[in-house]
């Protein structure tokens, strides 16, 4: 108490600078989180570009990659229009499953009609071998179908987990 | 208060002011999170994208027109247009002196067939490439870049999965036969003998000898092709051959 008595403008300069101190401290707490989640963010907007442009790449692979059909070499994207024509999804999906297998990829490939997929309707065909349909991206591609001119289009989508 | 330390009241009480002015700004204006690399990112998604897009149909639809083109040019005996040697029973005639270049042939026949641009075509085994005159163009419908062009050559690259090698093959067996039936009194007979099994008179389906003077007419079978109907069909070579 002498202490304090004494020196009576110490205390109140004492509480000022802890209080300043606490303060402060918050302050740079919050401007940390800030910061890091600002750049968290940012890395998430930029990944989420790169991975529609990489499965976009893999989509492409996947359609060009060849395969046999009928005894005549040929590449999976005549493949799927001709099981599409013939009604044949057991074909397409188990080219398909080959091909995620080969590359072990994970992720769905699903075959519209163009009008139906613009509709919002179901899919003709299928193949998927993904547990959880969240985190993955999707790639959008149309097949000219000049021997169907019913279907003169249809729609590919391939979906990939990250 | 000692007033020397009265600025340590106003430092906090000017940062907690600060705090909630831009809280309540930021409730009313919008401030978005920017990616990194943004003008990178934009250009992969909306020039990059669409490009590869745009070249995808190129090798789809060159892809339909190759195919054709092949079986078009083996029913020609090679050739876009008529053999040097002339034609019997409206047949392109194959000899010695008379064999096509068949890239070159393949090419013009091609170029024929496709609407649009003209290409040159060259062939790697079972992979066809074909390099176009004019460019692609892609824009952009971001506001920000709709002044940029994205500007690419528009070529096309398709595994055919056919070789061209079969036409050397066809030379070879060509040549095998002229130098064995060649002045031989009984044609048949030694085309009979001599020909491969592959090789069928007149037709591939009839396979019925018919001569014109010393020229007979010929269907050789070759691999299968993918036909616009996703079945395969069969490439046949058709030509007369002199026998002098």
């Amino acid at each position: 108490m002498r202490l304090f008595k004494d020196k009576k403008g110490f205390l109140d300069d004492m509480m000022d600078f802890i209080f300043m101190t606490v303060l402060l401290v918050l302050g740079l707490i919050l401007i940390g989180g800030v910061l890091y989640f600002n750049v968290s963010d940012n890395k998430d907007v930029t990944m989420e570009k790169i991975n529609f442009v990489d499965t976009t790449r893999t989509h492409l692979f996947f359609l060009n990659t060849a395969t046999n059909l009928n005894g005549v070499q040929t590449t999976m994207q005549d493949l799927i229009l001709y099981a599409f024509n013939k009604n044949n999804p057991n074909l397409f999906e188990a080219k398909t499953k080959g091909f995620f297998n080969k590359y072990d990829l994970e992720g769905a490939v699903e075959v519209y009609n163009a009008q139906d997929y613009i509709q919002k309707k179901d899919y003709k065909m299928s193949f998927s071998n993904r547990f959880i349909s969240s985190g993955e991206t999707e790639s959008v591609l149309q097949l000219v179908n000049p021997t169907n001119k019913n279907v003169p289009l249809i729609t590919v989508v391939f979906k990939k987990n990250e | 208060m000692n007033k020397k330390a009265s600025i340590f009241h106003w430092i906090p009480l000017f940062l907690i002011g600060a705090f909630t002015f831009f809280i309540i700004m930021s409730h009313s204006v919008d401030v978005s999170v920017k990616e990194k690399g943004e003008w990178q990112t934009t250009f992969l998604q909306d020039f990059v994208y669409q490009g590869e897009q745009d070249l995808h149909n190129l090798d789809q639809n060159a892809g339909i027109v190759l195919r054709k083109s092949v079986l078009q040019l083996a029913a020609r005996g090679g050739y876009y247009e008529d053999s040097p040697c002339g034609k019997t029973f409206g047949l392109n005639k194959l000899g010695l002196n008379c064999f096509p270049e068949v890239s070159q042939e393949f090419g013009l026949t091609f170029n024929e067939l496709f609407k649009g641009d003209t290409f040159d075509v060259s062939i790697e085994g079972q992979e066809v490439r074909g390099k176009g005159k004019k460019m692609l163009n892609v824009t952009s419908l971001n506001p920000q870049y709709n002044m940029a062009i994205y500007e690419f050559p528009q070529n096309f690259h398709v595994l055919l999965g056919y070789s061209f090698n079969e036409y050397e093959v066809l030379k070879s067996e060509l040549l095998e036969i002229l130098q064995k039936c060649n002045q031989n009194n009984d044609l048949n007979a030694c085309l009979d003998q001599h020909k491969k099994v592959n090789w069928k008179y007149t037709d591939c389906g009839s396979n019925q000898f018919k001569v014109e003077g010393r020229t007979v007419p010929f269907c050789v079978k070759g691999s299968k092709i993918l036909s616009e109907f996703g079945n395969g069909a069969d490439v046949e070579y058709k030509f007369a051959v002199d026998f002098p």
